[in-house]
């Protein structure tokens, strides 16, 4: 098979840091204050597939991106694109790839919108007419067409970053790489780019998307397969349906009782139990429990823990594993929490 | 997979790099809104020729009338071209990583860094010739300089501007290229390099007075002999005694052989600092403020 991209045992090792540095991820730092950024990465992504890299901050979803778009060197082990060495062959490389980063503020602010994506288009090499064609086509999708001749400068963030996208797609790159690509867009917004990328690679069998996010929601339903990276690891490498059959514990509940103002919960001294969450309502004086089981024949010693302790269990229900789920299993937490730590 | 749409593996040699030159205009001119234009293309570049004047009278006590008092105004004046051009090509990496956020991009793009820099130097070359002629018309008009180009002369005279421009852009593309290893505080390295270059090529005092091993410095230059090539077009004679040997055709020689070699040198350059980018992860890091 020809893959559109394949790693071999990349490794990216980062020397010295910043003060900056200093405040993220230590667990990824050795002793001699270098970061390995990227270990032992294996991964293939096919063409035509929407592949999707999650992980929590730091864990090198964006300096993956790098090397295979050529902007940073591998530490050791190799990456092909279309087959060509990064490193070998960069020039060729470039010829076949975007990139589009989400949550930054770039773009020559003198330009307009129309002509910023001329530019681009020019720099590679896409006759005149087809930049026409393109550009006022992905405009109307993504509702920029009224911008086409606004200055940068006076767009906001979002609509710069439709810009930006559109940058990146005009070139009809074979590979496509979007690191964060809904980052710091509203809802609609983000939703109007999902459907715009999955709709591109739909349309183009043989082109691929590598993309980054933080969003669970977005790898589950946007991404053909997943890799679930974290401190340069990759964890797991599937799609989401196989990793949360696979990952998700199969015992997830949810119980609501009466609020809980007791501090922690009422199952925490029970075996069965592997993790629960507890969100309190006080508003309408219920607390949600959503536990993860050992195994389902545990949700009898739970209820009858709930009775002995005089806690009426309002409603229990049993939950699709999500995304999520897999996610905790194989990172061992959260994206929330490793945000508070990470940044 | 189809090869029609691998229009990028055939792109026109012309079209990114007119793409690029535009961008380069669009930026330039607009601070070629009139009063900005004015003080940057028009005032600064006068005054830098009326101190000149004053620091001449006052040091030499000579009237402007003499002949090497020409041959200094000339010189300080085609000097803008370097200044302006060096200054120009040595802000683009840090303006479109820092303030831009665009580097990334267009370092990606098949255009290449080393053309899209050169396109950028380009746009601020045109506007910097409106300097020079401006300069020069004050020269004739305030000061009695009496330019004598025949018709004769023109074929020389721009091969030796057009060697003294691409000369000028390498040594833009090096120093700009080399700013990419550089945090936000190496912004000024490009300007100061072209301020030693204006000693060492005989803008206005002769490289005869410069002691060794300066001396061998310029005469390895190709500015030394753009700026001799120019006096003697424009004035009719040469400045550098000790140059007064050359034919008309030795210096252009000259001229073409250290154009060549500053070429090599800032290809060599760049390659070595996009090298160097690409291994340490410079590229597209912002400095930390
Ligand atoms: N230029 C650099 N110099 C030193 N260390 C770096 C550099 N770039 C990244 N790192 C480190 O490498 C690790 C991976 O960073 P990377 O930016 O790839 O993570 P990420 O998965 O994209 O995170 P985020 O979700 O925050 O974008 C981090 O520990 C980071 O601090
Ligand atoms: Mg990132």
């Amino acid at each position: 098979m020809n893959w559109a991209i394949e790693t071999q045992n990349l490794r990216r090792v980062f020397r010295g840091g910043t003060v900056r540095r200093l405040w993220r991820r230590k667990s990824a730092q050795n002793g001699n204050g270098e970061t390995v950024a990227l270990d032992a990465v294996d991964l293939q992504v096919k063409p035509g597939e929407l592949f999707g890299l999650l992980g929590p901050n730091g864990a090198g979803k964006t300096t993956l991106l790098k090397i295979l778009s050529t902007l940073l060197l591998p530490t050791s082990g190799t990456a092909t694109v279309d087959g060509i060495d990064v490193a070998k062959d960069p020039e060729r490389v470039r010829k076949r790839i975007n990139m589009v980063s989400g949550g930054e503020h770039s773009g020559f602010g003198i330009l307009t919108v129309r002509e910023t994506i001329w530019m681009f288009a020019q720099f590679y090499g896409v006759p005149g007419r087809v930049v026409r064609e393109r550009a006022d086509r992905m405009m109307d999708i993504l509702g920029l067409t009224e911008f086409a001749e606004t200055k940068v400068s006076k767009l906001s963030t979002g609509t710069r970053q439709k810009m930006n996208i559109i940058r990146g797609f005009v070139s009809a790159p074979r590979i496509l790489y979007l690191d964060e690509p809904t980052l710091g867009l509203d809802v609609a917004v983000a939703r109007e780019v999902r459907s715009f990328v999955r709709a591109w690679v739909d349309e183009h069998p043989e082109r691929s998307i590598i993309l980054t996010t933080h969003y669970m929601a977005e790898a589950d339903s946007l991404c053909d397969r997943v890799a679930i990276i974290d401190r340069g690891r990759v964890r797991a490498c599937d799609t989401p349906a196989n990793l949360k059959r696979d990952w998700a514990p199969e015992c997830v509940y949810r119980i609501e009782i009466p609020l809980w103002t007791q501090g922690g919960h009422p199952l925490d001294d029970l075996d069965v139990v592997r993790s629960a969450d507890v969100e309190h309502h006080g508003d309408r004086g219920r607390t949600n429990l959503r536990v993860i089981l050992e195994n389902g024949d545990g949700i009898g010693a739970v209820t009858e823990r709930l009775s002995q302790r005089g806690v009426a269990a309002l409603s229990v229900s049993r939950l699709e594993p999500t995304l999520e789920d897999a996610f905790l299993n194989l990172v061992g937490h959260g994206l929330a929490a490793s945000e508070e730590k990470g940044r | 997979m189809s090869e029609a749409l691998e229009h990028s593996d055939a792109p026109s040699r012309l079209g990114p790099w007119l793409a690029a030159a535009r961008l380069g205009w669009a930026i330039e001119s607009n601070w070629a809104d009139p009063f900005v234009f004015m003080t940057y293309q028009i005032v600064r570049p006068l005054f830098g020729a009326l101190i000149l004047v004053v620091m001449f009278k006052i040091v030499t006590g000579q009237p402007t009338s003499s002949a090497v008092f020409g041959q200094m105004y000339v010189g300080n004046a085609f000097f803008i071209l370097v200044v302006q051009c060096v200054s120009c090509i040595g802000l683009v990496i840090f303006d479109d990583r820092e303030r831009y956020q665009m580097l990334r991009y267009i370092y990606l793009a098949p255009i290449g860094l080393g053309a899209y820099l050169a396109a950028r130097g380009m746009a601020r070359l045109a506007a910097t010739t409106v300097s020079i002629l401006f300069t020069l018309a004050v020269g004739a008009w305030l000061f009695g300089l009496r330019y004598h180009l025949s018709p004769a002369d023109l074929p020389y005279f721009s091969l030796i501007l057009i060697l003294g421009g691409i000369a000028t852009l390498a040594m833009g593309i090096m120093l700009g290229g080399s700013t990419m290893l550089m945090a936000q505080n190496g912004w000024s390295m490009p300007e100061g390099v072209s301020g030693v270059l204006y000693l060492f090529c005989g803008a206005v005092f002769s490289i005869d007075i410069l002691p060794w091993p300066f001396s061998a410095v310029a005469r390895l230059i190709p500015w030394t002999y753009w700026l001799e090539g120019i006096r003697r077009s424009l004035l009719g004679s040469g400045y550098v005694a000790s140059l007064a040997g050359l034919t008309n055709a030795q210096i252009l020689l000259r001229l073409g052989i250290g154009t060549a070699g500053t070429v090599a040198v800032a290809w060599l350059t760049l390659r070595f600092a996009e090298y160097r980018a690409v291994a340490t992860g410079k590229l597209d890091e912002k400095t930390d403020h």
